[in-house]
């Protein structure tokens, strides 16, 4: 399965005002840029430059700042990786130049640090606060997977529905707007659609240029076309509205430039002003002639922070008049104003897709907790003991034991192959087939039969399977009835004796409709200790590529001291070895496990 | 964290972080455990997953402390991370690093 990471992300967290606070506020900020899939060098150096933003914070707390909390910040799309550490401090002055301080000096390198690892450092100084920015481009590793990005359109109506995210634009839309109230008379919340880059440029343009007559000198135009640039800057797309059906939709900006290159093209690759008039004319084939019918208009480029934005051309038919240098300032204006809001908006919708990105992350988190029995079930004579962790991105691993009336126990483990949402759904449906025929249960191969039955339609139609093993416990015969469909088979343990896998191999559920499964006995032995795991286990990690394998299982298995049977002391011991041995190393996979004792003879 | 005297040596170990919490606390255990017999301070990094300017502040107090009396520091094995600070901060160049 394809381990589909998103590369986005957008949270934030408080720390209490002291170092330790911090530190652990630092090391999540790092879980979650691993989590957007920034290799472990990069997160290393975050990891150094946000402990010194934070570790500045308590340091310049003084009396007033003391126990005031310090925020954290994250943002990451896929080009770069934004945080904030914002303090409640007096704050410090920033150096118009930071260098290092002699060699012997013990103290002055925490700025240093931070812009050496960084892009970019930026420090605002408030009455009640301060915030720091750190910025710097990801690495471009190809092998980062591209993000989970919906289609546009779904993003609009995404962007619709989110209140939050509305309100976010539309603030920072008035506060833009305030400031300029003098020569615009356009008001967002009017306008439904302006809630879309393109819609709000629209808008705009057309409410100011070809408006009800002139606004505080406004210039008369005839007509207007705005063209974006896409965000890696390849294409120049047409914005509906004026003038748009006439000219082709998409204009190509990569490529060497060309003799015969479209005049918006040019204006973009040359960043300057491209004028149309008689002194100025047209090429042959130039998009703009299906508009331009004389008279004189200009392209005029639109750039933010030396990123194209797009381009935006006017023109008016009469010749009589040129355009005064008035109104062209007074394009550039609404062109100046366009561009950063664009961009805004741009970045909402950026911001958008990685809080949903990390909402589907939760839900699927949750789904999984859920299905975990709250109490493990203890029968008389018998400990257990469960174990379930869940990697960065949640599996579909569950694992749940129940009685059987007053006859048995029946401890059922499994691995919906896939991840996130749609795994954890399966296992949900999994889950509540097993609760539905329970009956079924005490034979292991006809309830794995009976389970396949159900299922493997659905998960034939989306390729996907489960992998399952069932144990029941059957404390009068004193013997255990297995039964596995492609799941790695459970361990028992007796003392004195090597350990050894039960029950035979059979198909993972989905593989085909008439799956049959065998059915393995064997019997259980006072002392004895059985496992079911998953393979998040056997295929741990650790930081040196090694797998913790089917033999460290064993051993793990073998080694419990008799005398360890709670339920959380197992669990614990089994925590222990497999963070000892993944040290170092990112757990790929969910981890679960049931373990149990026989504890009388 | 661990200290612990070979012959002429006062050798340091067993640093998981050496941070704006812990530095101080390195250091003036240090100079607390520093006889006249220690020629040399050993500070094995080996198993310090993370370091930051205070830690260096650490560092360089305890060589200037050990220089002030005529003998060495030196730092054995630093990992990756330790590595890249000190090469940041251009100290690579003072401290004697030695991999063993």
């Amino acid at each position: 399965m394809p381990n589909v990471r998103p590369t986005a992300l957008d949270f934030g967290l408080e720390a209490a005002g002291n170092y330790e606070a911090v530190r652990a506020a630092t090391q999540t900020v790092c879980a979650g840029l691993r989590l957007a899939g920034l290799r472990n060098d990069e997160v290393n150096e975050w990891e150094l430059a946000v402990a010194e933003a934070g570790n500045n914070a308590v340091k310049h707390a003084g009396l007033a700042g003391r126990d005031r909390p310090v925020g954290f910040s994250v943002f990451v799309d896929e080009r770069s990786v934004e945080v904030t550490v914002a303090d409640h401090t007096p704050g410090f002055a920033l150096p118009a130049s930071i260098t290092l301080p002699p060699d012997d000096s013990e103290h002055g390198r925490g700025l240093f640090l931070m812009r050496q690892l960084t892009d970019t450092l930026e420090y605002v100084r408030g009455a009640d606060g301060n915030r720091l920015t750190l910025r710097r481009k990801r690495s471009g590793d190809p092998s980062v997977a591209k993000p989970v990005v919906a289609r546009r359109d779904e993003l609009v109506a995404q962007l619709a529905a989110s209140e939050a995210a509305l309100s976010d634009m539309m603030g920072e839309l008035s506060v833009a707007w305030e400031s300029l109230d003098a020569i615009f008379s356009f008001r967002p919340s009017s306008n439904p659609d302006a809630h879309t880059p393109e819609g709000f440029a629209r808008h705009c343009l057309e409410h100011q240029l070809l408006g009800v007559g002139p606004h505080h000198g406004a210039p008369q135009i005839d007509w207007y076309l705005l063209r974006l640039a896409d965000e890696a800057g390849l294409t120049l797309r047409v914005v509906p509205g004026h003038g748009a059906g006439e000219v082709p939709e998409t204009l190509a900006l990569g490529g060497p430039p060309r003799a015969d290159d479209p005049l918006e093209v040019r204006a973009a690759r040359s960043r300057t002003r491209q004028w149309i008039d008689p002194h100025h004319p047209l090429l042959p084939g130039d998009p703009l002639g299906a508009i331009f019918v004389g008279g004189s208009g200009f392209v005029h480029p639109i750039f933010v922070n030396e990123q194209l934005i797009g381009v935006l051309t006017v023109g008016r038919n009469a010749a009589s008049r040129e355009f005064s240098s008035q109104e062209v300032s007074f394009i550039e204006t609404v062109a100046g104003f366009l561009g950063p809001q664009i961009q805004n908006a741009r970045l909402h919708e950026a911001r958008l897709a990685a809080r949903l990105v990390a909402r589907e992350l939760d839900i699927a988190a949750r789904i999984q907790e859920s299905l975990l029995p709250p109490v493990l079930p203890q029968p008389a004579g018998f400990g257990l003991a469960g174990l379930y962790r869940a990697a960065r991105q949640v599996g579909g691993d569950f694992y749940t034991a129940f009685l059987d009336g007053d006859r048995g126990l029946v401890l059922f483990i499994c691995d919906v192959m896939g991840k996130g949402v749609p795994a954890a759904l399966f296992a949900v449906q999994v889950h509540s087939l097993v609760r539905a025929r329970s009956d079924l249960a005490s034979q292991p191969a006809r309830f794995l039969e009976w389970l396949n039955r159900n299922l493997a339609p659905e998960l034939d139609r989306v390729e996907m399977f489960i992998t399952a093993q069932v144990a029941y416990i059957d404390p009068a015969r004193r013997e255990m009835r297995v039964a596995s469909a492609g799941h790695p088979l459970p361990l028992l343990a007796v003392p004195g004796r090597a350990v050894i896998e039960v029950g035979v191999p059979g198909l993972p559920l989905g593989f085909s409709p008439d799956s049959t499964y065998e059915e393995v006995a064997h019997p259980l032995a006072a002392g004895a200790r059985l496992l079911l795991y998953t393979d998040g286990i056997n295929e741990a990690r650790a930081g040196t590529g090694e797998f913790f394998g089917t033999a460290k299982t064993q051993d793990w298995l073998a080694s419990l001291p008799a005398t360890l049977v709670g339920e959380a002391a197992i669990r614990a011991h089994l925590l222990a070895t497999l963070d000892q041995f993944q040290r170092g190393a990112d757990q790929a996979d969910d981890q679960a496990a049931l373990i149990l004792t026989h504890l009388d003879g | 964290m661990n200290l612990e005297t070979i012959g002429k040596s006062l050798r340091l170990r067993d640093i998981p972080e050496l941070n704006v919490s812990t530095a101080a606390d390195v250091r003036d255990r240090t100079r607390a455990q520093l006889a006249a017999a220690h020629e040399l301070l050993d500070i094995d990094l080996s198993q310090t997953r993370f370091m930051d300017s205070s830690g260096l502040g650490a560092l360089i107090a305890l060589h200037k402390t050990m220089s002030g009396r005529g003998g060495r520091l030196r730092i054995i094995n630093p990992t990756l991370s330790v590595q890249q600070i000190l090469e940041l901060t251009r100290l690579h160049r003072v401290f004697e690093i030695v991999k063993e």
